[in-house]
Formats: C-alpha cells, sequence, structure tokens
C-alpha cells in the first residue's frame, strides 16, 4: 500500500543491536543503559519508582515495548513523561560523540543545549533522589494521549517543613522544565496554600498556547498539579498514577 | 539487502529496500493479516506484530530491524484454517466486528494470556491499550479474554456469549457465529487491499493548500515525464460533468455542485490534480514537478462567518434546477464567473449558493407563540456540536480494473448500487458495463456512504484500461473524506409548573463544508429524530445548512439525531431545573407511549411530504425503569476525594430503521443441489452482522443449520438492488428482503414437496434439519432438490423477496451516566454508562450488545474530546491520531453496561428493528446533564473539556480558548 511504502532519509541508523548495559547500581547511582526499552525498565526492580510511574503514564504499551530512554531524551518533547521523571530525579545523561569521548551531564542541561552528532550511551540517577516521597499527576484528554500538562515533584520533609525538593513541569513549554522559583520558596517552609503555589510555577514556565489548550489555562493547570503533588508527596501517600509505595 | 529472521516459525532470507518499512515488508511477502490505520505514527496498533514475544506497531519499524529477530503474525495462529483459544474466544465473544483489528487484538491477548493465565480486567486493558478498535466499544474484550483464558486450559470449554434474549427460535436472538469471523480472526485476505495485484497502478490526488482558490494555472507537462507516470487529470481535461458525492437514493436531496476536479478550490485538501502511476515514488515525484498558480480567495469557515452580509461565496456560480426552477432564476445567475462552476438542485431545497445557503426546511405543528404564552417558564439556548472524523480504521480504498470491457470496482463501500450509478454517470455509461464488488469493510460508520475517492479511481481506469488503486492516508481521510456536521442549534423550550412542556422551537444552524452531501438531511434529522419523543402539542424548527471552506461533511452514525438530541434533551434538563420540576418526572409526563401520534413527523420528509405516525412498540418506559434500576436513580453519591464530585444524568433517544417509501431492498434464495442454500440479497455488511443476519433469518425460516446457508451480498453483477447499508436500514430492509424471499422459498418448498408426496400443501411444514413433514411422510431438502433438478422435475428451486414500507420501526433507548468532575482540574471521568436501546428483536446478540457499546464509545470521545481543530487558514491541525483522539480501550468506562430492550416488532423482520445509530444519540446529553448535577455548570459545547469546565466553574476567566 501506499503508505506504507518506503521514504527517503538522508541517514537511518539503528543502534539496537548497540550493547548498552541494563539497569544496575554504580556508584551511588542507578544506571539505565540508553538503549533499554520503557517496559524493561519498568519491570526491573530497580526503577525508580517516579520513573515507573512515569513509564506508566504512557498507556500504550505497543510503545513501552518499542520506545527507548534514550530515544526518549533524545527526542526533547515537552510532554515527555520520561524526561520529566529524570530530571525530577535529577538524572545525568552519559553521551559519545563520534571519537568515543564519553562525557556525562545534566539532563536538563542535555535538553536545553544542541546534542547533535551525541550518541547516548546511558542515563545515571542518584541515589540519594530516588528514596524521596514523589508524586506525579498528568493532564491529557484521554488517556493515550499526550500529556497536555505534566508534574513531578520528588521532596524529603521533617517537622512538617521541607528540607529538600526537586519539581518539574511538563506539556507547558517549549521544553520541560525545572522549577527552580518554586524550588526556592518551598525549602525550609510549610506548603503554602494552592495559589501561592500557582503563583510560583507561573514565575517558572512561559506556558504555549496551541490547540490543546491555551497558555493560560496550561499554566493555571500547572500550578494545581504541582500543588496536588507536593501534597501527595509531603503527606507521603501512594504515586497517583501507579499505586506505588512511596520511599522515605 | 539481505535479512535473516525467524518467521512463524520458519527461518526466512530475504532482499529488503533499507528503507522499506517493515509492516510494508511483511505483508509484500504474504503476511496480509497486517493493517495499517495511522500510516506510521504508531498510533492505532493494527500493524502490530510480535518480535521475539512482544507486541509491538510494526509500522514504526524498517524491514531490516527485523534481522536476527524472531517475528510472529496472526498467521502463524491460523494454520491449517484452525481457530485457536483466542481466536475462537473472540468469534464467540463477538468483538470481530469489521475484523480490521482483529490479527492484533488476537496477538495481544495471544501474549498477555502467556504473561499472566488469569489476567485481571486490568491487565486486559493494559495488554489492549495500544489498539485502537472503532466498531466494538472494547467491552465485549473483557469476556473473550475470559473464555480464551478457559479454552486454553479446556479446548471444549463453552459458555453463555451473551444472554439469549428471545426463547421461541432457534437462531434468531440466540447467539452463533457472525459468518465472516473465523475469517477474519485468521487474518485471511478480506479487504480491497488483499486484493489489488502488484502490478496494478496507485492514483495519487494532489491537494489544495488553499481554502478557497482558482487555479490560475497549472502546468502537468513536467510531471509526465517522470518515469512511471501513466496519466494525470486536473480541471483541464475533467469532464464537465456535476454531481454529488452522497450515496443517496435518487434524486438526491443534495445538490450537484462539484466535478471530479473544478476550476476553483474549495478546501484545503480538494482536488488539484489525480496523478496514476507505476509506483508509489513515481507519483509523489509528479507531485512535486505539477506547477499550480492560484488565485487565492477569502474563505469562511464557521456558519456565523458564511451568513454575514459580504461574506465570500463559496459558490457563486450558476444554479440550475432539474424539477422546480425559481421563476427569477435568470436574474438570479447573471454575471457569475464560470469559474465558480455550477450548483444543480434535482428539486428545491430552499437554497440559496449565493449566499451559502445549500439548503433549509421548516416545519411545525400546533402553535408555539400560544404554546410559549401558556408557560410558566421558557428558556432559550445555544448548542454547539463540534467537526467530528468517523475514523474507520481502515481507510478508505478502492481497486478498479477493465474486465472484459467492463470496469469492476472493488470497493470499501456502503453503498455498492450508487456507486455504480454516479460512475456510471461520470464515465457516460450504462450501469450494466459496470460491476462493484463491496470487499469486507473495515469500518464504515457513514463515511463511506458517500463516494469519495472511487469515482476518479473508476473514471481513469474506464479512460486508461490500467488496473488503479487509491488508498487514502489517515490525513486524507479526516480533510477530504467525511465528517460529522458542525451545528449550532438554538432551542426555546417553555413548559409548566407541573412539568408539562407546553411548546419546542429548534432551529438548527448547520455548517456543510464547501460540497453539499446530505446537506438538507443530516440537519433535519436532529429534528426528526427528536422531536418525536416528545409528546407536546406545540412544535417548530427551522433548519439551514450553511457551505464553508471547511473539510466536507457528510453522514455519520446517527446521522443528525446526536447533535439535535444533545440540544434538546438537554434543553429539557436546564427547563426542569428552571422550573425546580424533576428531570426524570418532567421526561415520563412529555415522552411518547404506544399508541402516541408523531404529527411531527408529517413536515420532517426527507426531501418529500412527511406524514405523521403513531408511536408502534416502544420500550421507552422499560429503557427508563431499567436505566434507574442499574444506576440507582435518584441516590446521590458522594467521592471520598473532596477534589471530586460525583453526578448523574440520563437522556431519551431514537432512530429511525431505514427511510419509508424511499429505501428498498431486494433479495433472492436458491436451493442447491444437496438441498443447502444460497442467499444473494444486496445488503452491505460492513462489519455489523448483517450478512450474519441475513443467514439467520433465512435458517429460522427454513428450519436449517446457518451453516447450510451461504450469503452472497453487495455485488452489483450477483445480487439484487438494495440502497444500502445507512440510514439504519440493514437489518430492517435488506434483513427484511431476506426474510421475504425465505418465506416465499418456504412455500415454494412445500408446493414441489407436496407434489411429490402426493399430501395436500396446507398439511405440510419445515421441520428442523431441512426436512418437509407431513401426511405421514417426509422428505428431506436434498430429495426435493434432487427431484426438481431432474429431467423431469420442476426446475431449481428459486425464491425472491422485496421488501419496502411506508412506516418504519422506530426503536427508542435511554441513557444514563455517572461522572465524577475534578473542581480543581475540571476533568470528567465516566464511572458507570448504561446504555439501554430498544431494538425489537436482537437478531445477533453478542453483535448487537457490541454495536450498542460500539455507539456509545464513540460518542463519549465525541463529548469529551474528539474534535477537528482549524487554524485560520482553513488548515486542519489536527489531522492524525496522536492529535486528534479517539477512545482506546483504557478510556472506556470503568462499568459500562449495554442491554437491549426486548420488543416485539409487527413490522421488521421477526421483530427485529435498527440498533447501531440510535446508541449514538444519547451520550452528549447525559453526561452534560451528569456534569451539571456533580459540579452545577450546564456545559452546551462539544467537547467538554477541562478548560471549558474551568472557565464555567469561575476557574479561569471566560476569555478565548484555544488560542493560535
Amino acid at each position: 500500500m501506499n503508505s506504507g511504502r518506503s521514504q527517503a532519509y538522508e541517514a537511518l541508523i539503528d543502534v539496537s543491536a548497540l550493547d548498552l548495559g541494563t539497569v544496575e547500581k554504580r556508584d551511588g547511582f542507578i544506571r539505565i543503559g540508553a538503549n533499554l526499552r520503557f517496559q524493561d525498565v519498568f519491570e526491573h526492580p530497580l526503577c525508580p519508582e517516579l520513573l515507573r510511574a512515569g513509564f506508566k503514564q504512557i498507556v500504550n504499551r505497543n510503545v513501552r515495548n518499542m520506545a527507548t530512554v534514550a530515544g526518549s531524551i533524545a527526542m526533547k518533547s515537552p510532554c515527555s513523561n520520561v524526561i520529566a521523571a529524570l530530571m525530577t530525579l535529577h538524572a545525568e545523561v552519559e553521551t559519545a560523540d563520534a571519537n568515543g569521548r564519553r562525557e556525562r551531564v545534566s539532563l536538563e542541561s542535555f535538553v536545553n543545549t544542541s546534542s547533535e552528532g551525541l550518541l547516548i550511551t546511558a542515563v545515571y540517577i542518584p541515589e540519594e533522589w530516588t528514596g524521596l516521597h514523589c508524586s506525579t499527576r498528568r493532564y491529557s484528554r484521554s488517556q493515550n494521549d499526550i500529556s497536555i500538562v505534566l508534574a513531578d515533584v520528588a521532596l524529603e520533609a521533617a517537622d512538617g517543613k521541607i528540607t529538600r525538593v526537586s519539581a518539574v513541569a511538563g506539556g507547558v513549554a517549549p521544553r520541560v522544565v525545572r522549577l527552580v522559583s518554586l524550588e526556592a520558596a518551598l525549602l525550609g517552609q510549610a506548603l503554602p496554600d494552592a495559589e501561592a503555589v500557582g503563583d510560583l510555577v507561573k514565575k517558572d514556565i512561559a506556558a504555549i498556547s496551541d490547540f490543546r489548550g491555551s497558555a493560560e489555562f496550561k499554566a493555571y493547570m500547572a500550578g494545581q498539579l504541582i500543588d496536588w503533588c507536593l501534597h501527595m508527596a509531603v503527606d507521603g501517600a501512594e504515586c497517583c498514577a501507579c499505586g506505588c509505595e512511596h520511599k522515605g | 539487502m539481505e535479512i535473516n529472521f525467524v518467521l512463524n516459525g520458519r527461518k526466512r532470507r530475504e532482499e529488503v529496500c533499507p528503507t522499506e518499512k517493515a509492516d510494508a515488508f511483511l505483508r509484500r511477502i504474504g503476511m496480509l493479516s497486517l493493517r495499517n490505520g495511522c500510516n506510521g505514527e504508531g498510533a492505532c496498533g493494527a500493524c502490530t506484530i510480535l518480535v521475539n514475544g512482544r507486541t509491538v506497531s510494526s509500522c514504526l519499524l524498517r524491514a531490516v530491524q527485523l534481522d536476527g529477530q524472531e517475528v510472529c503474525t496472526v498467521e502463524y495462529y491460523s494454520k491449517r484454517r484452525r481457530l485457536d483459544a483466542v481466536q475462537s474466544a473472540m468469534v464467540d465473544a463477538g468483538v470481530v466486528q469489521c475484523g480490521y483489528c482483529t490479527p492484533a487484538m488476537v496477538l495481544a491477548i495471544e501474549k498477555l494470556l502467556d504473561r499472566h493465565p488469569q489476567p485481571t480486567k486490568e491487565q486486559v486493558r493494559e495488554a489492549l491499550s495500544g489498539i485502537f478498535c472503532r466498531c466494538t466499544g472494547y467491552e465485549q474484550f473483557y469476556k473473550a479474554v475470559e473464555i480464551a483464558a478457559k479454552r486454553r486450559q479446556d479446548p471444549d470449554f463453552s459458555c453463555e456469549y451473551a444472554p439469549a434474549y428471545v426463547k421461541d427460535h432457534r437462531f434468531v436472538g440466540k447467539t452463533g457465529r457472525k459468518i465472516d469471523s473465523s475469517h477474519l480472526a485468521r487474518g485471511e485476505n478480506a479487504f480491497v487491499e488483499d486484493f489489488i495485484p502488484p502490478n496494478a497502478c496507485v492514483m495519487k490526488m494532489m491537494r489544495s493548500p488553499h481554502a478557497s482558490a482558482y487555479i490560475k494555472s497549472i502546468d502537468t507537462s513536467e510531471a509526465m515525464k517522470v518515469p512511471g507516470v501513466v496519466y494525470i487529470m486536473t480541471h483541464e481535461n475533467c469532464p464537465e460533468i456535476y454531481y454529488n458525492q452522497a450515496g443517496q437514493g435518487y434524486p438526491e436531496p443534495s445538490p450537484y455542485d462539484r466535478m471530479m476536479i473544478g476550476h476553483k478550490v474549495n478546501h484545503v485538501g480538494d482536488r488539484v490534480a489525480a496523478i496514476v502511476a507505476e509506483t508509489w515514488e513515481a507519483a509523489c515525484e509528479a507531485e512535486k514537478k505539477i506547477k499550480v498558480e492560484y488565485e487565492v480567495l477569502p474563505h469562511v469557515l464557521t456558519v456565523d462567518e458564511a451568513m454575514a452580509p459580504g461574506a465570500p461565496v463559496v459558490h457563486n456560480g450558476y444554479v440550475e434546477y432539474v424539477c422546480g426552477a425559481p421563476d427569477d432564476l435568470d436574474e438570479y445567475n447573471k454575471g457569475v464567473d464560470p469559474r465558480e462552476g455550477k450548483v444543480i438542485y434535482q428539486f428545491p431545497l430552499r437554497g440559496d449558493a449565493h449566499h451559502n445557503k445549500a439548503s433549509a426546511a421548516h416545519g411545525a405543528t400546533g402553535d408555539i407563540e400560544k404554546g410559549f404564552a401558556e408557560a410558566d417558564e421558557v428558556i432559550e439556548r445555544v448548542y454547539e456540536t463540534t467537526q467530528i472524523q468517523c475514523t474507520p480504521v481502515e481507510p478508505h480504498i478502492v481497486f478498479c480494473k477493465m474486465q472484459g470491457g467492463r470496469l469492476v470496482i472493488h470497493a470499501s463501500t456502503q453503498v455498492p448500487y450508487h456507486l455504480r450509478r454516479i460512475v456510471a454517470s461520470l464515465i457516460k455509461a450504462p450501469e450494466n458495463k459496470i460491476r462493484v464488488i463491496k470487499e469486507r469493510v473495515g469500518g464504515g460508520f457513514g463515511v463511506k456512504q458517500d463516494i469519495v475517492l472511487e469515482e476518479v479511481v473508476a473514471y481513469l481506469t474506464w479512460v486508461t484500461g490500467l488496473p488503479i488503486y487509491q488508498r487514502f492516508t489517515r490525513e486524507e481521510e479526516f480533510i477530504a473524506s467525511r465528517t460529522r456536521h458542525l451545528a449550532k442549534i438554538y432551542v426555546k423550550i417553555g413548559g409548566k409548573k407541573d412539568g408539562t412542556i407546553t411548546s419546542v422551537y429548534m432551529d438548527v444552524k448547520a455548517n456543510t463544508g464547501p460540497y453539499g452531501a446530505h446537506c438538507l438531511t443530516v440537519p433535519m434529522n436532529a429534528c426528526s429524530k427528536t422531536l418525536p419523543l416528545l409528546d407536546v402539542e406545540n412544535m417548530e424548527f427551522d433548519v439551514t445548512t450553511y457551505y464553508s471552506n471547511l473539510a466536507p461533511a457528510g453522514a455519520y452514525q446517527g446521522y443528525g439525531a446526536p447533535k439535535g438530541s444533545f440540544a434538546l434533551q438537554l434543553a429539557i434538563a436546564e427547563l426542569a431545573e428552571k422550573l425546580g420540576v424533576d428531570h426524570m418526572e418532567m421526561i415520563e409526563k412529555n415522552r411518547i407511549r404506544t399508541g402516541s401520534v408523531m404529527n411531527i413527523l408529517k413536515s420532517l420528509g426527507e426531501g418529500r411530504e412527511g406524514q405523521a405516525e403513531v408511536v408502534g412498540s416502544c420500550g421507552l418506559g422499560e429503557a427508563l425503569e431499567r436505566g434507574r434500576e442499574l444506576m440507582e436513580w435518584g441516590k446521590k453519591e458522594e467521592s471520598d476525594d473532596p477534589e471530586w464530585k460525583i453526578g448523574k444524568g440520563f437522556s431519551i433517544v431514537m432512530q429511525g430503521s431505514g427511510l419509508p417509501n424511499l429505501d428498498s431492498a431486494n433479495a433472492e434464495v436458491r436451493m442447491i443441489s444437496d438441498g443447502t442454500f444460497i442467499v444473494l440479497y444486496g445488503g452491505a455488511d460492513l462489519g455489523t452482522g448483517l450478512d450474519t443476519v441475513a443467514c439467520k433469518l433465512a435458517a429460522e425460516e427454513l428450519q436449517i443449520d446457518p451453516d447450510r446457508i451461504t450469503v452472497w451480498s453487495g455485488d452489483t453483477d450477483a445480487t439484487p438492488f438494495d440502497v444500502g447499508a445507512y440510514a439504519s436500514s440493514g437489518t430492517f430492509f435488506s434483513g427484511g428482503a431476506v426474510h421475504n424471499a425465505a418465506k416465499n422459498m418456504k412455500k415454494r418448498i412445500i408446493e414441489v414437496a407436496s407434489m411429490l408426496m402426493e399430501v395436500p400443501a396446507e398439511e405440510l411444514h419445515l421441520e428442523y434439519p431441512g426436512k418437509v413433514v407431513g401426511g405421514g411422510k417426509e422428505m428431506t431438502y436434498w430429495q426435493i432438490a434432487h427431484e426438481a433438478e431432474s429431467g423431469v422435475g420442476v426446475g431449481q428451486l428459486m425464491a425472491y423477496g422485496h421488501f419496502i414500507v411506508n412506516r418504519a420501526s422506530v426503536p427508542y433507548g435511554a441513557h444514563f451516566a455517572k461522572v465524577k468532575v475534578s473542581t480543581r482540574t475540571g476533568e470528567v471521568k465516566i464511572l458507570k454508562y448504561c446504555c439501554l436501546e430498544d431494538c425489537g428483536t436482537p437478531i445477533n446478540p453478542e453483535l448487537t450488545l457490541g454495536q450498542m457499546y460500539g455507539g456509545v464509545l464513540k460518542t463519549i470521545g465525541h463529548s469529551l474530546y474528539e474534535e477537528m481543530i482549524y487554524d485560520e487558514h482553513g488548515r486542519c491541525v489536527n489531522a492524525n491520531f496522536t492529535d486528534y483522539k479517539v477512545p482506546m480501550i483504557s478510556d472506556a468506562p470503568d462499568d459500562f453496561i449495554s442491554e437491549p430492550i426486548i420488543t416485539n416488532d409487527d413490522q421488521g423482520p421477526m421483530g427485529a428493528k435498527s440498533v447501531s445509530e440510535i446508541t449514538c444519540n444519547g451520550a452528549s446529553p447525559c453526561i452534560a446533564e451528569a456534569i451539571h448535577d456533580a459540579v452545577g455548570v450546564w456545559i452546551r459545547d462539544w467537547p467538554f473539556s477541562a478548560e471549558k469546565l474551568l472557565k464555567a466553574m469561575g476557574k479561569l476567566p471566560e476569555n478565548k480558548a484555544n488560542a493560535d
């Protein structure tokens, strides 16, 4: 059929035959081989719960059976559940250039800079972040839709005050965004009310309008979903999407 | 390059092109079970294969990526024509409707059961999460998996696959395998794409990038030089014949307002040049070399724009009438630009093309002003519906060839005979020169009622003599086939404090896009399938349809009823609230019952004068009662989570069963040499099980097993005339014709048997399995056939049946929804949905349920997220399955109930009414009412998005939504 005919590409490289490792603990990190499929990582006992929840948000099993961690990162999609979860966990990306030179950079840096000519070889998640209370929630039109607005949170709290926090929003802007103003404002504080959280979220995102929703709607939703995730994490409740037991 | 892999347990070595897609490659080497519904987006899952035991979408893989892998397709499970546990379970559970997604589902369930031999509902949902089925609503897949799991342990396992709703028949109303389902479950050749020979040329349509423009010049000379290009048709060499693509009875109540390729393009995606080439690549290359100069014109996208004074005009050309031309027509046509083409009305539709008005209608019963004056409360509301695409998983496809000097068209169509007529008019040949063969159809839902690609391919085959096919891309399916008309519906309704509705007025303004297919009848249906539900003295309606430069609208399951139902049912709920009356009590007080007279139908004929009808069998009361029971109506429920509020709503619905005095169907039954039968009828089974309906009706009447009856349908050479599958006519009309033919065959058998047995006919009767008994004697059908066909016999036994009516049976129903709404985010989740439909006798119970679930889930999608969205240039920005969302299994309600309400109708075959379309009419109003019950806001336009709810709840300011 015409729709299945070959298409012209300048170059098409299949990296599936490369052995880039599995999921393992290494030097205080959980290392995930770059061309592992989502489903492989999802089923691995070392998979951090927040990342597992991120995979589960990708409802389509066929996609989870095919998509790789590296492929997802390389796409740099603003709606990527996997990038949002990994960024929340302060993941680092290991790359190799054409000369085989390896380098590790933060995922945040990777998605915000050019990565032309680089091959992703692994993702490293610091174990110090995987044990925190975490939560994620997304808004999409239907279950198989992309995440139109996505919120991921990991935090630690003591005596009713937040001692460590990582908060990320997806879908709303051209890239997955770390909510630095919010993180800074929360440290050492008790959770503010939803309106204050929403205001802080808006400071960190330049929401974009598209046919899926207006910028105003997305910014509002980001604030609401982040606020919900903060409460869930603080309450040490179960991750909303995966039913996993929270750590900590 | 060469790849080595294992395919279905056997080592294979194959040559592949490095960029060839895996699904195309596998089909090329004979794995026909692989389908493709999304052009490589990986969104529909129809191309699912197993790679090393995992389900993957092969359209996302290149063939080279199969190197070294173990690949499995459904052919592996289909060896020696067998059905394995999963396939047979799917067949028995009735989940093989059109069958296009079936092979993919088989593979997903096989692997699910390998992982989880006794899977939970959640595990089933997760396993099937990537495969799109538009037909079934997914609910019966849970049953299929349960049966398969047990059958893997015990191959003889059987159970009640669906309730037997009718006790006094042997086959009708009882479960029994859909007659084409085994074939489809094995993934055998069935669809048009399976019959296209490798030497066929492909036709590619070059399409307009502009919403409105004249083609100033077009140069195909360089394109014709591309090796492999054999013919290009543009407006310059296209015959000047006007027609309408609507597959409706002739003369159509739709204007002839287009040529195959016109001088003016009227929407983004309109036809510019039809390129015939030996290869797809050559056609693509040629398209790049066609030089087109456009004179871009201003366009209109909405009804408001189209009806504004001085608005750009979509059809500003000559208007003609075959009959009933107005006296001032010459004046009307003065000074028109010939590039605009013509609009030819077969008869007046009250259109005014020069002001973008395609058609209009008006009707009334009683005196609405008197009714409003009597009311204690009168409300006026405007409801809006959006443009929805039917999205059959199999896109439009056609393959044409010349054979013996005749044109043979293999089509995926709902209307083989209308297709033949329309093509005949374009090639200027008599209809006996054309044969249309309807292959299995991978989903229709109305979109295949229209002739949107067949006529061009047929014409080009006729001109060139070459075998040619065309298959729409998913984008073409959105922008160049058919969609649900958009509508803006004003409702004014008045009532008394005792709950009596005193008066109703509906004003439907519909947007038909650039061509007027179904422009009168779809919007009229918004009134004709809603107002008659009310036993109200004073009712009036206006219907006006406007041209615009959106993608074309047309028929979609439910026709105009879903939008009319949304508006009227919700208006009644709003009026009840305003009056402080219980909505349910108001409906009970004002609804029709058996014996009520539907006077409003007098003014609701489809282009002809209508007639008032007395309500015959009516299961509406039972449907409401059952729904109240299932939904625990009246019990207010609270969520454990204060963020979420729970609400309930309901609606009542109706449809028709074909078109009285317009539709007709014919059938023939032949007894063959061994006393078995062949049924030939013109109906078009779209996966709904119509052929099985035909088979069961004949089997019941003739008292013989269904597998002793072969059904042949939808072949214009072999089968008698039928208008086709639309307007809910299949079971009622086509089935009715088969039933009549079978009754005549019964008479003939008894007549001949009487002679042979020397027993008076009145003493004889048919007895299962296939014999005539009476007068102490019996004779088998085999003996009768043998005698009849002998040198001294009466000749082969053949009987004919015809079906027409002047009053069609009306199905009724009630829908109930329980939703939860987030007060934080505006999200809506359907917790429970109950669909109760009075469909008379459900001839195929498991398929009846599948039709009900499928129709409901489609319209849950319409209500919550399906919507074609355009930019300011008239380009649809979400013409694909990534951006236009359709319901997948994870979107179906957790608690999803469909039940037929059994009535015995005196008109339809063995008491049957239609079932499919009516199921699309209830979701929107009952969900909208449930939302109101939950959070106190009325959402009056589709889809009920989170953003709209947040605005309605005051969480977001009411300003422009969906900017950019």
